[in-house]
């Protein structure tokens, strides 16, 4: 009984690769769950958005780290960059469209087309 | 046979799997929890130990940056615009509703992929490689970054630059507005006062 615990230990504890891995996949999971189901607000959209990003950079600097090539967090940099310009512009347009429609709830929104 | 672990891979472990568990739940609570303002916040968290596990794997530069650019800057503006829009509770339709189970479904069965992938490839590679630990390197994590994103990769670090510029007008751009009974300078009719306001020279004693 404790011999299996400890080889599990064994097994799982030591961290790598593979634990960062599915951190971020679990996180992607997440963030597009959170796009699929929220109806509530833009705002949790692109907060989901951003998981989805963070999930993306993780991937990237855990693959860095175990190469131990930096490529990965350079570009983790731009992914932060990249996030950072999104979400600006987002939160600008939902301003803009608060001021004119006075909600941003997703179900009004629906009256955005072409 | 059992080779007993080191102390320090057992700490890194406990605080590995501790942040990952914060990182999860915050992430869920991000999507599931019905307050926006509360949202936020959990987002934050789920941001700061994502630091963290930066910091962990050697990106200090990154975990840094991260705690700066999100905590300090992006959640502020979050909760700015969650607050200044005055947003309603909206209550979930049920026809919305009806979509959750097969979206649990799907996500469950992506995540599932995502796992064998990954397990069934390190199951193999273990075998097979003894895990070369990656080279030491000789400075510390921010300057071979900045060697890094100053030499190779100056140009695409440039146009991240003019990017972030870009948002920056775009956003200015778009919540601008001309508002009414407001005073502001016009530089041009300033310049131009040809028959508005002159210096004159007035004698002394005599008055205009």
């Amino acid at each position: 009984m404790s011999e299996s615990v400890s080889s599990a230990l064994q097994t799982f504890l030591p961290v790598g690769l593979p634990h960062y891995v599915l951190l971020s996949s679990a996180l992607f999971v997440i963030g597009m769950l959170g796009l699929f189901l929220n109806r509530r607000h833009v705002i949790v959209v692109l907060m989901a958005i951003e998981l989805l990003f963070l999930a993306a950079s993780m991937n990237f600097i855990a693959f860095s780290t175990a190469t131990g090539d930096l490529t990965g967090q350079v570009f983790a940099l731009f992914i932060l960059a990249t996030a950072a310009a999104e979400v600006t512009v987002g939160l600008a347009i939902l301003v803009v469209y608060y001021r004119n429609r006075a909600s941003i709830a997703i179900d009004d929104i629906s009256a955005l087309k072409g | 046979m059992l080779v007993p672990f080191s102390p320090f891979q057992l700490t890194e472990g406990l605080v590995f799997f501790a942040f990952a568990t914060a990182i999860t739940l915050c992430a869920l609570g991000v999507v599931v929890v019905r307050n926006p303002v509360h949202a936020v916040l959990l987002m934050v968290a789920a941001f700061f130990s994502s630091a963290a596990l930066f910091v962990m794997q050697g990106a200090e530069f990154l975990g840094l940056l991260l705690i700066i650019v999100y905590v300090g800057a992006i959640a502020v503006l979050f909760l700015f615009v969650v607050m200044m829009l005055d947003i309603r509770f909206v209550v979930t339709t049920r026809s919305r509703r009806k979509h959750v189970p097969l979206a649990v479904v799907v996500a469950g069965l992506l995540l599932a992929e995502f796992a064998a992938v990954v397990m069934l490839d390190t199951t193999r590679s273990q075998q097979q490689v003894a895990k070369p630990s990656p080279p030491r390197p000789l400075l510390d994590n921010t300057t071979e970054l900045g060697l890094l994103v100053y030499s190779d990769y100056l140009v695409i670090f440039e146009i991240a630059g003019l990017l972030l510029l870009l948002a920056m007008l775009g956003a200015i751009v778009l919540t601008h507005r001309k508002r009414e009974g407001v005073a502001r300078q016009n530089i041009a009719e300033q310049l131009d006062r040809k028959e508005k306001a002159r210096l004159v020279k007035v004698d002394s004693k005599g008055g205009v």
